[in-house]
């Protein structure tokens, strides 16, 4: 009898324990998942809801349909205007920094894994990663002021004239410049360790078998940052197309150098907010982005 | 002999090119720093010079002084805070997550984590309405912690530590639990000093992305008072507009700090972008 009760008592404790256990992991996802819904899943399934209203932020939303979608892809009306110009900058800025920001640090890359002596290399890595990690109004505000018409370091060193914030062209230029300036360490990094991390013996074999340092670079190294390139070029793409920072603070706030991102900033923040508008535009750009995240991706793969 | 020769030739052409280059890539913060000990009435009144010839740290007393238009001190505060928090926060919820994970059982395990994976794809503008609307729903606008709650959801930390984990022995798991120690403990006291180093990399890189973000504070908190050093920056080049001594001297306040973290933990930092990038250490 004795026995059979502590049994007894033995499995109903470790049953308890069980429902214990089986609920601990639960308390760790928690602290996560209540940020994750609120923050992540609810705006998303809000944003795309909102696109389809003629929220204002002010009055409740009422939903409308396609109304806002219709309005930006009728050429000709004002948030068809808006739109599309954005999204000419944002494009503009897109193609011409996206494949600079991939190939010179990839040149960097090359040349910084030619160097034999270990610690110079790692000196001027480290020299030219250092302004990646500075802020985007910093670096504006750096250049702004070196790219200053009267008292700016390059007018005055080079003897030249140039007013960048003039046109659009030298506008688009100084901003490129900028985000090069800013942005080529990551990548750099990225191709460096991947260069390395190529064995040593397949560079020798292609030496014996007669392949000149051009040779090298196309059959070996390039083939072999197949996976590396595909990143930085996706998430450079990305980043290109969400581009807000640099145009907002150099180009100015009005004028020709509105992208996607500071339409969506005015339609939404602006002195009359339209955020059903906002939405609609947001939710494009997001197909875009994605559509060309998923367009590279494939591409990358087949080859 | 000859090749030898060529070898040498090679390097030092090589050398010489890139200290050219690191040279002129520190151009633009060395005038920022030289501007910044200018007076103001010498630069409206002289225009450009390479070297100053009077040195001044007036910009940087009268920086501190106001605290109205731009409370330089208020916002590096700010920015201290909000970055430390996210980061510290960042990395506990972040790490009991993927640590439930990779080494608990539970019903929904894989599925829960293929969604949170999935969700990696939503492009973030589309967030940036809802999140504004709920921030302010809850009143938190024009406080700190709009600057940090929102960022607690992500996911590409969590998927970077179970990755990690998956490297660190699970016998340690079975030795402790075997011993009569809880999940909790098994968490704090054995694996968690385990996942130093892919903290450090999570906890550093979130720091400089909140220090860093600009859209976010820049809509959320307007008033002088609550922003950050990067979203106020960007408000003063109307203010400083006749003072370039004094606007880089808040140019040189807002790097500085980054620089010296950029010093210390250059290791974790170079690190966690090839993690983030997918490769092998």
């Amino acid at each position: 009898m004795i026995v059979r009760e502590i049994s007894t008592n033995n499995i109903n404790q470790s049953n308890k324990k069980k429902g214990l256990k089986a609920f601990t992991p639960y308390l760790f996802l928690l602290p996560h998942l209540i940020f994750f819904a609120i923050f992540v899943v609810y705006p998303f399934l809000y944003g795309i809801y909102i696109s389809f209203t003629n929220f204002d932020l002010m009055n409740s939303p009422k939903f409308c349909f396609f109304d806002n979608y219709i309005k930006i892809l009728t050429f000709g009306s004002k948030y068809s205007k808006d739109f599309f110009a954005g999204l000419l900058h944002t494009f503009i800025y897109t193609v011409t920094a996206v494949p600079l920001i991939v190939f010179v640090p990839l040149i960097l890359a090359v040349l910084l894994y030619a160097i034999k002596n270990e610690k110079l290399r790692n000196f001027f890595q480290s020299i030219l990663y250092a302004t990646s990690i500075l802020s985007v109004s910093t670096v504006v505000l750096i250049f702004t002021w070196l790219l200053d018409r009267d008292n700016g370091l390059f007018n005055n060193l080079f003897m030249v004239d140039i007013n960048f914030k003039g046109n659009e062209i030298l506008t688009w230029v100084a901003i490129i410049s900028l985000t090069l300036w800013s942005g080529v360490g990551g990548n750099m990094i990225i191709f460096l360790s991947s260069i390395s991390s190529i064995p040593k013996s397949q560079y020798e074999a292609a030496s014996l078998d007669g392949a000149n340092a051009v040779n090298r670079f196309f059959r070996l190294t390039l083939p072999s940052l197949r996976f590396p390139l595909t990143f930085s070029l996706i998430t450079g793409v990305i980043g290109g197309f969400n581009v807000f920072g640099q145009p907002f603070l150099f180009g100015g706030k009005v004028g020709s150098y509105e992208t996607v991102m500071m339409e969506v900033y005015e339609y939404a923040f602006g002195s009359s907010p339209m955020a059903g508008m906002a939405s609609a535009m947001s939710v494009l750009l997001g197909l875009i982005i994605l559509a060309a995240s998923v367009v590279q991706f494939k591409l990358m793969k087949e080859k | 002999m000859k090749k030898n020769k060529k070898y040498y030739i090679s390097q030092a052409l090589l050398i010489t090119f890139m200290a050219i280059l690191c040279f002129l890539w520190m151009v633009p913060l060395v005038y920022m720093f030289l501007t910044s000990f200018r007076p103001n009435d010498d630069i409206n009144l002289n225009g450009f010079v390479l070297f100053p010839k009077v040195i001044t740290f007036d910009n940087y007393i009268s920086l501190f002084k106001n605290t109205q238009s731009a409370p330089v001190g208020k916002w590096l505060l700010n920015s201290l805070i909000v970055s430390l928090s996210s980061s510290l926060l960042t990395v506990l919820i972040s790490s009991l997550s993927a640590f439930a994970y990779a080494r608990m059982r539970f019903k929904g395990n894989k599925l829960l984590f293929s969604f949170l994976l999935l969700t990696m794809m939503i492009p973030s503008v589309i967030s940036l309405i809802p999140n504004f609307l709920t921030i302010k729903g809850m009143h938190l606008n024009e406080t700190l912690l709009a600057l940090i709650l929102p960022f607690l959801g992500g996911v590409a930390n969590i998927f970077l530590i179970r990755q990690f984990l998956y490297g660190v022995p699970k016998e340690l798991d079975e030795a402790a639990l075997i011993d009569g120690a809880g999940y909790g403990k098994l968490f704090f006291r054995i694996i968690l000093p385990q996942m130093v180093p892919i903290l450090m990399v999570v906890g550093i890189n979130t720091f400089l992305a909140a220090w860093n973000d600009l859209l976010w504070p820049l809509i959320i908190n307007q008033d002088a008072a609550n922003r950050t050093m990067t979203s106020g920056l960007s408000v003063v080049q109307g203010i400083f507009d006749d003072e370039k001594g004094t606007l880089m001297a808040v140019t040189v306040v807002s790097a500085v700090p980054v620089l010296v973290v950029y010093l210390f933990v250059q290791k974790y930092l170079i690190r966690g972008i090839s993690l983030t990038s997918g490769m092998k250490e």
